[in-house]
């Protein structure tokens, strides 16, 4: 297992390598300045280009750069004045508890709709279960958001609209963004827990009188839910990296927010550190998703 | 399940409180500011930049500083200056020295004195190109500023001289006759010199290091989110603050704006022409004309664009009406370069009521120029680019121009909406042959529009030479004289645009901003053609 680990870390950290070198070239191969606005002189882009050391050449400045990366240094935003390790400092605790949140209960309510779609004898409520899941998966979260911004916010004036400053804040943009994740989820469970519900060993339990709970939990869920843990995976990542939608229109201080709004101003700075944050926080969360599929099914065997 | 579901519950606690402890400050603000004190929350666009003057300043700065730093002078509506730091000021008559004396009881809110050293600080760190600020350039009227700011010339060369705490003397290194003007911008604004040494530095966002000598301080500033400002007593005028704090908020978009003052979380909001229908008749809605001109450059380097004939086709060619019509209802006609609602010094009255119209559009004449230019009818006319950022108000603009044209001019022009960043890019590159332009009034003369034209200025980016304007704003340069300043100016635009037709204006946009109709008591600020709030009352 920990040689496995190591395994996953090296290759995490070449990975990591890739995306600096690749986001580096291709960001600075867009046309445009950090500087460029429509109200400042040339000559006076010219002198900041040159202080900022962007006059340089493109393979002195990713030399300079891994340097500081190396160091741990992800610089200072061109358009901010601040450190990167500082935006990421006031932009994660928003986006991050947003996404915990977000996850828990796409996981809880997810899991209990598709086993409920599963064992449900009702036709009424399987095909509403059924709309949902395909209405969630092809709304788009702006729109979803924009519904709710209007209903609750606009129309009846029951929940805050801008910012995340206390829990009521949460509700509307936690039921956006989980709008779709629920829906993915519940289609999962529901394929998975019906197989699962077919095996031999679920019959069997159920011919010696086993408790309905027991069966289901024990027997069923614990083997339908692997391929779910699969999907939690790029799941947790999308989440805690931020949306940029959902943050923009709740006016979220987060960090999928500015990542979107740095490439638009060419603040190469912090492109380059969030993509850092965001790629590093994509491969731990898969390590430890496939970490835990080993736990619940000890068959998979992580060192092949 | 009973642990699973005891698991969730305690997670999602715990993720509450983590991000909740952040935001502590926020609630306990608003519950006693709410239920006590009297203040209004602004809407503003999303931070970026810093609170520091000599920083790299936004949208944000601008909100945060129209309430917490007070000028030297402002200008006041009906184009005269108001003192406001300074008791008085003193010109020399060829207008090269300005010396403003600061007033005594100018305080900051720690209840320190605010000297001329506080604003030389902040001029010296402006000169720093490390300083990352936009508004550098405005400083070089000053004797060696621009030596300095290039590495050229030591600091201690600068044209700024602090004789004693309450006095400051500029010697500029050629006449300027709107130097009291630039007092608005955030360079001339002061930054305590014990605190404000780090340029951007965190004393900015530290209530307790950033400083204020206006008519509010910094009681609470969360990053990205908010930031509270409360009455300062020591404000020179602090008798006529009638709020107890102003809350600027930061919101992401302008839909979301007007969502959230929709939901009664903001008072004041920036909105934009989508509003007007629905509050049509409402005491919410204030609609300023902006000093903000919209216009058509023309690449002179590119043929048959030198051709003055051509140039004047085009631009005659054009119902103004028809493009604003498509480009929205915030919108209007403009036949000026400079804003027509940019207020003059000399009359008071707003530019475009001083003169006549700089031309008239007229089809027949346009179709007839063009034959005289050897395309009649469009004919052989060769099929030019017009590139412009890919917003909605430059697409539908450059849509209705485009369509014009072919309709009354019969020439083709290829349309190439880019992103803003890359559009600039090719401006400043001078890649283009057709280019949307946009021009807002860095202070209330019409010198921030004229001077960009002539021809040895960084900001020509259409290759214009026109030696008998540029003579023209020598001489207005050098003039001392409001009234003649003032006529030399209107004959500049004159020569520029409605004799050599040097790039096409379209339009002025309008500011409209949904106010809460219990705020009363609010001006316009000539200087940016925007609400001053800093005197704002609110009713019961």
């Amino acid at each position: 297992m920990i040689k496995y680990i190591i395994k996953r870390i090296l290759i995490g950290i070449i990975t990591m390598l890739v995306l600096i070198t690749v986001t580096f070239f291709l960001v600075r191969l867009m046309p445009g300045s950090p500087f460029e606005a429509e109200n400042v002189s040339a000559s006076m882009i010219g002198t900041l280009e040159k202080e900022y050391g962007l006059d340089q050449p493109l393979y002195k400045q990713y030399i300079n750069y891994i340097d500081k990366v190396l160091h741990g240094d992800l610089g200072v935003s061109y358009k901010k004045g601040i450190s990167i390790k500082e935006l990421i400092k006031r932009g994660a605790p928003a986006t991050m508890s947003l996404g915990i949140i977000t996850f828990i209960v796409s996981a809880v309510i997810g899991i209990i709709l598709g086993i409920w779609q599963a064992t449900t004898k009702s036709e009424f409520i399987r095909g509403l279960l059924v709309s949902y899941a395909t209405l969630g998966v092809s709304l788009p979260n702006f729109i979803t958001a924009l519904l709710l911004i209007m209903v609750f916010g606009v129309w009846l004036h029951l929940l805050q609209i801008v910012g995340l400053s206390t829990p009521k804040h949460y509700i509307l943009p936690v039921i956006a963004q989980s709008f779709g994740p629920i829906a993915t989820i519940s289609r999962l469970v529901k394929t998975t827990y019906t197989e699962a519900m077919q095996q031999d060993y679920v019959i069997m339990a159920r011919a010696k009188g086993l408790d309905k709970m027991h069966i289901s939990i024990r027997h069923i869920l614990k083997n339908a839910i692997i391929p779910v843990i699969t999907y939690f995976g790029p799941c947790i990542a999308f989440l805690l990296t931020g949306s940029f939608v959902v943050e923009s229109l709740f006016s979220i201080p987060g960090i999928g927010k500015e990542f979107v709004n740095a490439i638009s101003n060419r603040d190469y700075t912090v492109v380059m550190g969030l993509s850092i944050f965001i790629g590093a926080a994509i491969i731990i969360a898969n390590l430890i998703v496939d970490i835990i599929c080993s736990f619940v099914d000890p068959r998979i065997k992580l060192t092949n | 399940m009973k642990k699973f579901i005891k698991l969730v519950v305690l997670l999602l606690a715990a993720v509450l409180v983590f991000n909740l402890s952040a935001c502590s400050g926020e609630r306990s603000t608003n519950a006693t500011s709410k239920a006590e004190e009297k203040g209004i929350i602004y809407g503003s666009a999303p931070e970026s930049g810093t609170l520091d003057p000599a920083g790299i300043s936004s949208t944000y700065y601008w909100y945060y500083s129209a309430f917490t730093l007070a000028p030297l002078v402002e200008l006041a509506e009906d184009g005269s200056y108001d003192c406001i730091t300074a008791e008085s000021y003193d010109v020399n008559e060829d207008m090269t020295e300005y010396v403003f004396h600061i007033r005594e009881d100018a305080k900051w809110n720690d209840g320190s004195d605010c000297t001329s050293k506080d604003f030389l600080n902040t001029i010296q760190r402006s000169l720093d190109p490390n300083c990352g600020s936009g508004y550098s350039d405005m400083l070089f009227v000053i004797k060696n500023a621009e030596e300095i700011y290039n590495g050229t010339a030591d600091i201690s060369t600068l044209g700024v001289e602090c004789s004693d705490d309450k006095t400051l003397k500029f010697m500029l290194k050629e006449p300027c006759p709107y130097f009291t003007d630039l007092m608005s911008l955030p360079v001339f604004m002061p930054s305590n010199v014990k605190y404000a040494t780090e340029t951007n530095g965190e004393w900015c966002h530290n209530p307790e290091t950033s400083l204020a000598n206006g008519p509010f301080y910094l009681a609470e500033y969360v990053p990205e989110q908010y930031c509270l400002l409360k009455k300062n007593p020591n404000y020179v005028q602090a008798d006529r603050i009638s709020l107890d704090y102003v809350k600027i908020v930061c919101i992401a978009d302008t839909q979301s704006m007007i969502n959230a003052y929709k939901t009664g979380e903001i008072d004041i909001a920036p909105a934009d022409y989508t509003v007007l229908g629905e509050y049509d008749g409402k005491p919410d809605l204030k609609v300023v004309p902006s000093i903000t001109s919209y216009y058509t450059l023309l690449n002179w380097n590119v043929k048959p664009l030198d051709d003055v004939k051509v140039r004047e086709a085009l631009c005659i060619g054009i119902n103004r009406d028809e493009v604003c019509a498509s480009a929205g209802s915030d919108t209007e006609s403009s036949t000026f370069f400079v804003a027509k609602y940019l207020t003059s010094k000399v009359s008071g009255k707003n530019w475009v009521e001083e003169i006549d119209p700089l031309f008239t559009e007229d089809i027949q004449r346009a179709q007839q120029l063009l034959a005289e230019a050897g395309y009649p009818g469009g004919a052989g006319f060769p099929e030019l680019i017009f590139k412009y950022p890919s917003q909605q108000i430059d697409a539908d603009m450059a849509q209705a121009i485009q369509a014009q044209w072919k309709k009354n001019l019969g020439i083709n022009i290829k349309l190439e909406a880019q992103e803003y960043q890359v559009n600039i890019s090719d401006r400043r590159a001078k890649d283009f042959d057709i280019c949307r332009m946009r021009w807002t009034a860095d202070f209330a003369d019409p010198n921030t529009y004229l001077t960009m034209y002539t021809s040895d200025s960084t900001y020509n980016d259409s290759n214009i030479i026109c030696p008998e304007f540029d003579d023209l704003m020598a001489q207005a340069n050098v003039n001392t004289n409001p009234e003649e300043r003032f006529a030399l100016l209107h004959e500049a635009e004159k020569v520029l645009i409605g004799k050599n037709f040097a790039f096409i204006p379209i339009l002025n946009k309008q500011n409209i901003t949904l106010v809460n109709p219990k705020i009363g008591n609010f001006v316009i600020d000539p200087s940016r053609n925007s609400y001053r709030y800093k005197y704002a009352t609110l009713s019961e």
